[in-house]
């Protein structure tokens, strides 16, 4: 407890340079996190694109012609969806996948929804193939396995069948959609046309066929099924398609991300080694500042021990409300997500005990009584 | 019984990455219970060393120290922390008082340390107490910082007695005075000795020696008396 006052009084005696360093160091957290959070990401990427390599996955780059722009939803000629068999043909035999993302569609609760069509599930090595199933994201709270939702009519009823893996993810256009907080529903594209697409009115049916026909992979195509494919697309009067290797368009995005990051790491890791070196020395004038009332201490009663403990705690009150205040801020602003508050104390004295070194190094029996003959 | 035995103090410091000096080689000394004793010794002789060691501030290399009939060399860190804070009261050249603190504050500190746990108002009972054996009790709650150099010698030497110490270990305690205010805070340790506490004091000043029982002098690490 002694120690905790003396601590205390010894942030209160340096306090400008104290709440200098805290800034600094939350600077230097915020530094850390945002790195960290980035490699990760580009990690995860990584691992998750090497995992479509079983895969050669065609995507289609959709233009929709003037018709089309032109006309709001509903009021389009059924005769002009013509392009949307060619796909049906392939979501049906499972040569193919696609997804309807972010729309809410349940009535009973305000939560997002994916909606995985044909050979989405095998790709992603989600729940079965040609089975419905309705899986949720590990951070979903409002739902729990057993739990039945209603997709569209109140007929559509699906019970929820398992918690995905944390971190599952699969890819939306060339980014890696997280599914932790969203509700998965795994279906044929027979199950959906039956069940879901049939029910929709008219103007939805139009607003999502383009959604599906937009987001649709064909999976291990030959050349001449991507040109039937596209051929068959662009002889219809609604949209005009490109076909491109997807694969290759991800390969092409993980490259783009790392050449960012290690810009990026350059200049970071260049300011941390600049703040390193500024925090050392900032550390060591707040702790010489505290040298003679550790010896004072010392001289009537205090161990060496108990001088290190005390260091210890003042370098935890100057890096603790910082590093709480960095994650606060990384989370508000969403650059990370949230961090629980085990790993954030975790952090805090595994920094803190590292940064104790320092002062620690300085406390030296032989040399501390040095410090009673300076003018305090 | 002497409260204070040292045989054969060898203390060495590293100077530089190779050379060793010896600034003790092989120190002799007793304090007995109000004994006033004076070391002296040219600058950089070993005189604070030898104090620190005496006050179980430093450890020796070699030697033996009984303090309170205890071999200090047997005791752990915490038994010989809890020995600074009970049986020795300890004055420098500087004062070494915590500036933003007041006078009280600073005379507190070793009763903080203290294994009596004393409660607040016992605590300054014995703060104000100290106080006024060095007169200074109406600069209590004074900051240090606004103290004159005598006085701040005066906390000091509050501080140092507030746990009712059996030795007062004091380095060049008038060093950074001059000669009236030195005058003063002799009386001040005088009357303190008078209360049967024992001094062992280390100056370069032959004057405030002389007012000493013994003087002993630090000559290439060995201690030899001038005056017993």
């Amino acid at each position: 407890m002694i120690r905790l006052i003396f601590a205390f009084r010894d942030i209160k005696k340096n306090i400008r340079s104290v709440l200098f360093f805290s800034l600094q160091i939350g600077v230097l957290v915020v530094l850390i996190t945002v790195i960290a959070s980035n490699i990760g990401s580009y990690i995860n990427y990584y691992v998750q694109l090497t995992k479509l390599d079983k895969y050669s996955l065609t995507m289609f780059d959709t233009y929709y012609r003037d018709s089309v722009l032109n006309t709001e939803f509903g009021n389009i000629d059924s005769s002009e969806s013509d392009s949307q068999e060619t796909l049906e043909e392939y979501l049906l035999e499972n040569k193919g996948f696609s997804y309807i993302d972010g729309v809410k569609i349940t009535k009973n609760k305000n939560i997002d929804l994916i909606i995985g069509i044909g050979a989405f599930a095998s790709t992603y090595s989600y729940g079965k193939n040609n089975q419905t199933s309705m899986l949720i994201g590990s951070k979903v709270s409002n739902f729990g396995v057993g739990d039945t939702v209603i997709v569209g009519e109140e007929k559509n009823k699906y019970t929820i069948g398992g918690i995905l893996p944390e971190n599952s993810s699969f890819f939306m256009k060339s980014a890696l959609m997280n599914l932790d907080d969203k509700v998965l529903l795994l279906m044929s594209y027979e199950e959906f046309n039956n069940e879901i697409f049939k029910y929709m009115s008219s103007k939805d049916r139009e607003f999502y066929s383009m959604i599906i026909q937009t987001n649709f992979k064909a999976i291990d195509s030959n050349e001449n099924d991507i040109l039937k494919i596209t051929d068959e697309i662009n002889n219809s009067n609604l949209i005009k398609v490109v076909p491109k290797n997807y694969n290759d368009l991800l390969f092409n995005q993980n490259n783009m991300m790392k050449s960012n990051i290690t810009f990026f790491l350059i200049i970071v890791l260049a300011a941390i080694i600049f703040m390193g070196i500024g925090l050392t020395y900032n550390l060591l004038s707040v702790v010489d500042n505290n040298m003679q009332e550790y010896t004072i201490s010392l001289i009537y009663g205090e161990t060496m021990k108990g001088l290190y403990i005390r260091a210890f705690i003042y370098v935890l009150f100057i890096i603790g409300p910082p590093t709480l205040f960095a994650f606060t801020f990384l989370n508000f602003t969403g650059i990370v997500g949230k961090v629980s508050l085990v790993s954030q104390s975790s952090l805090i004295l595994i920094l803190s005990v590292i940064i104790s070194i320092i002062p620690i190094r300085r406390i030296d029996i032989n040399n501390i009584v040095l410090y009673l003959r300076r003018d305090v | 019984m002497s409260l204070l035995k040292a045989e054969n103090i060898v203390k060495s410091y590293q100077d530089g990455k190779e050379l060793k000096l010896t600034v003790l080689k092989g120190i002799n000394i007793e304090i007995e219970k109000a004994e006033k004793i004076a070391i002296v010794g040219a600058s950089g002789c070993g005189k604070s060393t030898l104090i620190n060691i005496l006050g179980l501030l430093v450890p020796m290399d070699k030697g033996n120290l009984i303090v309170d009939n205890q071999e200090v060399n047997k005791l752990k860190q915490k038994d010989i922390a809890a020995m600074r804070n009970s049986f020795f009261g300890y004055i420098v050249q500087d004062f070494a008082l915590i500036e933003g603190y007041t006078a009280m504050e600073n005379v507190e500190i070793p009763l903080l340390y203290s294994k009596k746990k004393l409660s607040l108002k016992e605590r300054n009972k014995h703060i104000l107490s100290a106080l006024e054996k060095v007169g200074l009790k109406h600069k209590a709650t004074s900051k240090v910082k606004n103290l004159s150099g005598g006085q701040r010698q005066r906390v000091a030497i509050a501080r140092a007695i507030v746990n009712n110490p059996k030795i007062l270990l004091a380095d060049e305690p008038t060093g950074a005075l001059d000669t009236e205010t030195s005058d003063a805070v002799m009386k001040v340790l005088d009357s303190l000795i008078e209360e049967g506490l024992s001094l062992l004091l280390v100056t370069h000043n032959k004057d405030i020696a002389s007012l000493c029982d013994k003087i002993y002098s630090i000559d290439n690490g060995l201690l030899s008396v001038i005056i017993r």
